[in-house]
């Protein structure tokens, strides 16, 4: 497998007696890729060959500085050594001063075992940064997500809008889609503020002001609400919407949902007259208004056409703070109800519902959508998110036939039931595993990591009344909270595949400083840094010590159930990796450093009962760990002799037999198991046979969302349980956590900083780490600014003019084109081209460091509330880094090159 | 069109040397004053053979393979430089024969190889002047006048040389009169780099035609690579317009004017083959530098 | 035969995989590699046989034929304005002029399939056979000091060790959206001649007579969806006027 989760085959050949890569090619037969490779995925031989690669464990010289980039070599035994002693000390006394932060890796499933083993809540992935406002909204609404957990039905769609996405997870499969689509002759609608890649091949481009998309998404709605063009039965029957919502303002009740004495949802039986339990033989109303069980309460739906029919939502009301024109609107709103409820797909399938009906087909309303990081990484992007799934909700395309469709272990329940740790007292217990992994979706203030006095018990605030729904951590915050000691100081932080130094950070020359920082004292504000990484890159160069892991083609990886595995609509699949070339250095693969560090401090899950070594080595772990009885890391070839799938017992040939099976692992669901299966019986009984799910329950899709009304009630002051204090945390959570879908502006720069600023991800590179790359070097290493035609002309600017950009924030400068497919109050340029001089085996010239750049010197992680409190720069419910949110303006240098230039050894 | 020095200079070069050739060789036919004694013969010939020579090795500098060049006379029946090379080597043998047959007195031979030898001395400044010409891709070399080009200018330095050797004889032979031959070549010379510069029958191709999209504008938004590539450095280069015109103006006064006036005026042939051939260089660079080549549509120029 | 490519600017979203692809395999296969310069250095530059390079069209109304955007041009117009992606490599033409003109002989066109190659054996590197191409599809390598261009894989397409459905060009199995098709255009009936046919393909530089075999399929018209849906009253009267329907779980 490759780098994020393609198959590939690999083929080698002898040169000087050693085995060298010759050719990688797509695996035909794996479910993600089939067989075809991105340029990434080709060109992964020459990061073989990189000059970059770590080559050894190094320990920071002493009397030099974090950033200078001088270490001494250091065995692995010495440097294992003084992790181990370290951090069994933070385990005996404190073991939330252990921060565990990991990137774009596939193995959250361990590392979150391995944090929750240590003790310390303060572990997450990279999530929180990237678009855990993605998973989070889905997980609270729909039951899985755009992000991974699930795809559109590329076979079917009829009609496909794509939201703010460059490249994507699953790149490949986007683009294998996107040919499926325009061969049959669907339409593609991209809404993007910039036209390049997938947005040159759609239909229409809707090139929308950044950060407005909810606005346009609801001003759908309005349309959809206008005309009945919605799906009754759907709502009926498979949504919240028919669900009682309590009338009483000014109270601790109101907003919630009407339930029965067993805590069931009520709704309006249009035959008994009566407030019942979604149950067979009920027909609920849509819309309704009444008394019901003693209280006043309303339809969810009836919720719904008061909010979305008002002008406030018309096309004529938005269009200008979209830029999109308001015809444009009207139209794409009656393209895709047209689509819906005129070219219904209707395929023969026999399947049962929650309720016990028999269906003999299955309906499709073929209209799909899948959105990115252009919702997700804006302040809004939860609740835009919220309002696609709206769109998807009414007119019942989720789930079907030519829908965005769920991945196993998806849908899960809404949401998935799975809390974060907030004891206290555990938290705090010295050499005591914590009862749970640190992530989790809160469902109410009372889950919220806090300790009694309203602190945060996450080093990150992820979980606390600033994000509530921090469903990934807030790994963006981490550096900063550490160095202020706000909410606490820490002793060690480890970094595994993260370039925390340089493009993973918002404001990455302040952030270099705060590594660098020192107390009165001259001890580091965080006294000790590992980072595991594969290369030599810009984080690399601050760590106290460097654990060196293997690259992708020389190590076991298991890309597991428990995490985020290959699943397609149609199969449950788990992958794996195996060493293709053997080691040529001093480095170890890290999920074995991992299970070594677990049994040297001796984590219960990773020792025997007598206290001896209970795993040999990752693989070996993989092989025989059980989350619950059957159920391991690989889904696959499980029994004694791999005859089980899905769950059995540890089979210990499970590698062989994935390697055998082309290393993955397809449980191809039955035709009746494909379709609706948040409500679909035979499916949830076989997710649930499966651990995916708890229980076989219906998971009914939520558009009114009930944790965002009691958190909301809790900002009100009227939430009978725990409530903020800070004024800026209750303003926050009554103007933001509204349990409808809404919009609301994300810049307060106004005028002074008239233009939008955004990235891309170049198709050809995987973020930081592909500069070192000899080949995908030559197709760009050096990034723009692009401007809009009319904008440049407007500011006097030129092509390959240099200009200064400026954000509230700081100002860089760099060199820009101009082009016609952007709109036009944005600018853009690629992401992470720019590098430090000297970084990732390139000559100190190398034009990424003298004339490539990073817009990152511009945001900020924080932002200051107007009643002063510092806040993380991120959505207001899930914690999601808003890194689109930027502001700037731009004016023509006088000066060339880029600034500021940062170099290693250099204070910034 | 990257101005490669080495093939700049073989062709003036290689073509003064050639026209020179030919000169010599009518004028050892020729009337009185033209005539001259064996040794000044001799002479001219050893500085035809020099200046051929120089250029054609000077030509085989910019092979990136040269040991593979013993090939390139394999592809005479479709390839202009197979013939060049093939007629520009045989011009030795010729002119062995040639040599042998004065040496051995054979006057049935001699005007024999003599005719063969300017023939061919021609027709290699004709194959030159084709391995441009005959370059759809590059619509600026693609007229007739390229290989005309060529052949003028190739016997016009030859017969600015002319005079400058035939003043090498001893006196006996008489004084070098006025070189009519080189300045009316000159004249001609002048006017067809005019017509040349002023009315160039060439096609024009756009972006759009390069792309097959006929309606609206085109334009290049990102070529695929940071930095040049075989294609941008060897079909990239461009002048500025200043400077084009500037040389321009070097390259008619130094290749014709000149020359003519130092020609009719003057008995100063040598200078006056000297700044003719440094014209004629200033000429010949301008030549590629200014040859546009339609793949620099692909990387955005709007027309060539 | 008449083999080639076709490439599809309808799908072509230009992440250069065929490219590289096309780098990896032929980098270091038999034909002779595809060097690269400056590596790490200051300006790292290499030779390739497949590069993809973006334009925009602006003003055409074949292919924007809504105007939409925030991008207006003085009289209130938005531009129509299209992003097109096109790869290029050897188009093989059938007038390879590239072909008639090298002196050496290294230059040549196979008969049986029309493939055009160069034999570095034979190759001394003097660049005409570039000067004659017009695509830009022939690049010298200058380590080894003879040119180099698409072979069309000819080293996998007649490989009978590789499964049947691997003896297709490196960028073709690579290429993630599909938009590259590999077949014999003299077959009526083959996978590129009917696309090329049903399709209809660019005309790039057709005047110059090269004759390309490679087809750009020309990207298809939007498509646009014919809405026949009522639009039901007004909304204020909607909202209050929704009716229930009855339907049962
Ligand atoms: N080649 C490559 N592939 C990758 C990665 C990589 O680095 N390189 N990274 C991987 C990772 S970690 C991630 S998170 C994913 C992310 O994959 P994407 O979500 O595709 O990420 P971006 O490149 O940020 O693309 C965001 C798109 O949203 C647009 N946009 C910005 N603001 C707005 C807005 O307000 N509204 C709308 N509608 N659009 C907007 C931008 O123009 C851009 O096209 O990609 C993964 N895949
Ligand atoms: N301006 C702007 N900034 C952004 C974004 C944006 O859109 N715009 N996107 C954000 C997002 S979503 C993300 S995910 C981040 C990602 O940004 P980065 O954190 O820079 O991610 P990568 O470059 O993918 O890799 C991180 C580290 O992993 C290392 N690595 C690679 N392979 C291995 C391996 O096998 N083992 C180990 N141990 N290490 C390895 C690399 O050397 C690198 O140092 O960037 C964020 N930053
Ligand atoms: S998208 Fe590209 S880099 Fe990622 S796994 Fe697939 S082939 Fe590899
Ligand atoms: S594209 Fe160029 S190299 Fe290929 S055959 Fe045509 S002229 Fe020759
Ligand atoms: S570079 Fe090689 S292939 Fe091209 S014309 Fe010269 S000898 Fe022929
Ligand atoms: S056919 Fe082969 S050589 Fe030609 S571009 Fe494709 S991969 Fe490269
Ligand atoms: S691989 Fe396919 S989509 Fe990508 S640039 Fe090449 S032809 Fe276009
Ligand atoms: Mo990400």
């Amino acid at each position: 497998m490759c780098a994020c989760r393609c198959g590939i085959n690999v083929t080698t050949e002898e040169r000087d007696g050693k085995p060298h890569v010759r050719f990688i090619q797509g695996n035909r037969n794996h479910l993600v890729n089939q067989g075809v490779l991105c340029a990434k995925g080709s060109a992964g031989i020459m990061k073989q060959y990189s000059k970059a690669k770590l080559q050894h464990p190094m320990i920071r010289r002493p009397g030099t500085e974090r950033g200078d980039g001088i270490f001494d070599p250091i065995s692995w035994d010495d440097a294992l050594d003084v992790l181990t002693k370290r951090l069994a000390h933070i385990r005996a006394t404190d073991p939330k001063k252990l921060a565990f932060f990991t990137g774009r890796d596939q193995m959250q499933a361990l590392t979150g075992l391995w944090a929750q083993q240590f003790g310390t809540p303060n572990w997450a992935a990279h999530g929180g940064f990237c678009s855990v406002n993605m998973a989070a909204a889905g997980l609270y609404s729909i039951g899985y997500s755009f992000w991974e957990f699930g795809s559109p039905d590329w076979d079917r769609a009829r009609y496909f809008v794509l939201w703010g996405v460059a490249e994507d997870h699953s790149s490949n499969p986007i683009k294998i889609g996107l040919d499926k689509l325009k061969s049959r002759g669907a339409k593609f609608v991209s809404v993007n503020p910039v036209r390049t890649g997938y947005s040159a091949i759609a239909d229409e481009w809707v090139p929308i002001r950044p950060g407005t998309d909810g606005l346009f998404a609801l001003a759908i709605v309005h349309e959809l609400i206008k005309h009945d063009w919605i799906d009754h039965a759907y709502l009926v029957k498979y949504t919240n919407a028919p669900w009682l919502v309590i009338d009483a303002p000014g109270t601790s009740q109101d907003g919630l949902f009407l339930r029965d004495a067993e805590g069931k949802a009520l709704v309006f039986d249009q035959t008994a007259q009566a407030a019942c339990r979604m149950e067979k033989g009920v027909a609920p109303a849509l819309q309704w208004a009444g008394e019901a069980n003693g209280k006043s309460a309303r339809t969810v739906f009836s919720l719904i056409l008061d909010r979305y029919a008002s002008d406030e939502y018309a096309a004529d009301s938005v269009a200008d703070r979209c830029g999109v024109p308001a015809e444009q609107v009207r139209r794409i709103a009656a393209e895709i109800a047209h689509i819906a409820f005129k070219e219904t797909v209707e395929l023969p399938c026999v399947w049962t519902d929650i309720y016990g009906n028999v269906h003999n087909t299955v309906v499709g309303r073929p209209v799909a959508f899948y959105a990115m990081r252009g919702i997700s990484a804006h302040a809004n992007g939860f609740q835009t998110c919220r309002s696609l799934h709206l769109i998807q909700m009414l007119i019942g395309a989720l789930d079907g036939p030519g829908n965005f469709r769920s991945k196993a272990p998806f849908p899960r329940p809404i949401p998935p039931a799975q809390l974060p740790e907030n004891d206290s007292s555990l938290i705090n217990a010295p050499n005591t595993a914590l009862s749970k992994t640190p992530l989790g979706f809160p469902t109410r203030p009372e889950e919220l990591a806090l300790d009694a006095h309203g602190n945060a018990l996450r080093l990150d605030k992820a979980y606390t009344w600033e994000a509530p729904l921090a469903s990934h951590g807030m790994m963006h915050a981490v550096i900063k909270n550490a160095v202020e000691g706000d909410p606490y100081e820490i002793d060690t932080l480890i970094l595994f595949m993260a370039n925390m130094a340089w493009n993973s950070a918002m404001n990455t020359a302040e952030t270099q400083g705060m590594l660098r920082a020192k107390d009165e004292a001259g001890n580091h504000k965080i006294p000790f840094l590992v980072v595991a990484d594969a290369f030599d890159s810009e984080m690399v160069r601050f760590a106290d010590l460097v654990l060196p892991d293997t690259t992708y083609l020389e190590r076991y990886d298991a890309i597991s159930f428990l995490d985020r595995p290959i699943s397609e609509p149609d199969a449950a699949a788990d992958a794996i990796r195996h060493p293709i070339l053997p080691l040529d250095r001093d480095v170890r693969p890290w999920q074995d450093v991992l299970v070594e560090l677990a049994t040297r401090l001796k984590f219960p899950a990773f020792i025997n009962t007598g206290g001896g070594r209970k795993f040999t080595g990752y693989t070996d772990f993989i092989v025989n760990y059980e989350r619950a009885p059957g159920i391991g890391f690989l889904g696959g070839f499980r029994g004694r002799d791999g005859e089980k799938s899905l769950r059995g017992e540890p089979n210990p040939n499970q590698w062989r037999d994935y390697i055998k099976a082309e290393s993955f692992f397809a449980h191809h669901w039955p035709e009746n198991q494909r379709w609706m299966r948040g409500v679909n019986r035979d499916y949830l009984q076989a997710a649930a046979d499966a651990a995916f799910i708890p229980k076989a329950e219906p998971i009914i899709a939520q558009l009114y969302s009930e944790p965002l009304q009691k958190f909301r009630l809790a900002g009100q002051g009227l939430y009978a349980g725990p409530q903020p204090t800070r004024e800026v945390d209750k303003k926050r959570l009554t103007e933001y956590f509204d349990p409808l879908p809404a919009w609301y502006p994300t810049d307060s720069a106004g005028h002074d900083y008239p233009l939008h600023a955004i990235t891309q991800r170049p198709m050809m590179m995987y973020h930081s780490w592909d500069s070192q790359n000899a080949w995908l070097r030559q197709i760009i290493s050096q990034n723009y600014l692009y401007v809009a035609t009319s904008k440049a002309r407007e500011l006097g600017l030129n092509d390959l003019d240099w200009v200064w950009v400026e954000s509230a924030n700081g100002k860089i400068r760099c060199q820009m084109k101009t082009m016609d497919g952007v709109e036009a109050n944005t600018v853009w340029t690629w992401n992470a081209i720019g590098k430090m001089s000297e970084a990732w085996g390139l000559a100190k010239d190398a034009s990424e460091a003298t004339v490539g750049f990073l817009l990152n010197h511009l945001i900020s992680e924080s932002v200051r509330a107007s009643s002063g409190e510092r806040l993380s720069n991120s959505d207001p419910i899930t914690g999601q880094a808003a890194w689109y949110d930027l502001r700037v303006r731009i004016r023509k240098a006088d000066e060339t090159g880029i600034w500021p230039k940062l170099e290693f050894g250099a204070k910034a | 069109m990257n101005p490669a020095l080495s093939v700049i200079f073989f062709t003036v070069s290689s073509g003064a040397g050639l026209g020179l050739l030919v000169w010599l060789l009518i004028a050892s036919l020729m009337a009185d004053h033209i005539r001259m004694d064996a040794t000044t013969f001799y002479k001219g010939a050893a500085i035809a053979a020099a200046l051929i020579t120089a250029g054609l090795i000077s030509s085989t500098l910019h092979l990136a393979n040269r040991k593979n060049a013993i090939y390139a006379l394999t592809r005479i029946r479709t390839s202009w430089l197979a013939r060049e090379g093939l007629l520009a080597l045989l011009l030795y043998p010729l002119a062995a024969l040639h040599l042998y047959a004065l040496q051995s007195g054979l006057p049935q031979v001699t005007p024999v190889t003599l005719w063969l030898l300017i023939a061919d001395a021609i027709a290699v400044l004709y194959c030159t002047g084709m391995i441009y010409g005959c370059l759809r891709t590059i619509p600026r070399w693609n007229t007739w006048m390229t290989p005309v080009k060529y052949v003028l200018f190739g016997l016009m330095s030859g017969a600015v040389l002319l005079p400058a050797v035939l003043s090498l004889r001893p006196p006996e032979v008489g004084p070098v009169g006025k070189p009519m031959v080189a300045i009316l070549l000159l004249a001609l010379g002048l006017v067809l780099y005019l017509a040349y510069l002023l009315k160039h029958p060439r096609k024009q191709h756009t972006i759009n035609d390069a792309l097959g999209f006929l309606q609206g504008n085109v334009r290049l938004l990102d070529v695929g690579h940071s930095h040049g590539t075989f294609l941008t450095n060897e079909f990239g280069f461009s002048v500025a317009r200043v400077k084009a015109r500037l040389l321009r103006w070097i390259a008619i006064f130094c290749a014709f004017i000149l020359p003519m006036m130092l020609c009719y005026f003057t008995k100063w042939f040598w200078i006056a083959s000297l700044i003719c051939v440094i014209g004629l260089l200033v000429e010949r660079w301008l030549f590629f530098a200014e040859a546009e080549h339609v793949v620099r549509l692909y990387h955005g120029q709007q027309r060539v | 035969m008449k083999l080639g490519l076709a490439i599809d600017l309808d799908t072509c979203v230009g992440c250069h995989a065929c490219a590289v692809a096309c780098k990896e395999w032929n980098g270091q296969s038999l034909m002779g590699g595809a060097p690269d310069y400056d590596a790490w250095g200051k300006a790292p530059s290499g030779t390739w046989y497949n590069r993809i390079r973006h334009y925009e069209l602006e003003g055409d109304p074949t292919y924007s034929p809504h105007r939409c955007g925030s991008h207006a041009d003085t009289a209130g117009h938005e531009p129509l304005s299209k992003t097109i992606n096109v790869p290029m490599s050897c188009m093989h033409c059938e007038e390879a002029h590239c072909v008639t003109v090298c002196p050496t002989g290294a230059s040549y066109k196979r008969a049986e399939d029309g493939i055009v190659l160069v034999d570095p054996s034979r190759c001394m590197g003097c660049n005409y056979c570039a000067w004659a191409c017009p695509y830009g599809a022939r690049e010298l390598d200058q380590d080894a000091g003879v040119m180099k261009k698409c072979t069309l894989c000819v080293d996998r397409i007649y490989d009978e060790q590789l499964a049947e459905a691997d003896r297709q060009p490196a960028c073709v199995l690579a290429c993630p959206t599909h938009a590259r098709h590999f077949g014999d255009y003299d077959d009526p009936q083959s996978k590129v001649s009917l696309l090329a046919a049903s399709r209809g393909t660019q005309s790039m530089l057709d005047d110059l007579g090269y004759k390309p075999t490679n087809a750009y399929l020309s990207p298809r018209k939007p498509v646009e969806v014919k809405t026949e849906l009522p639009l039901r009253q007004g909304l204020s009267d909607k909202a209050k006027a929704f009716v229930n329907r009855l339907i049962q779980l």
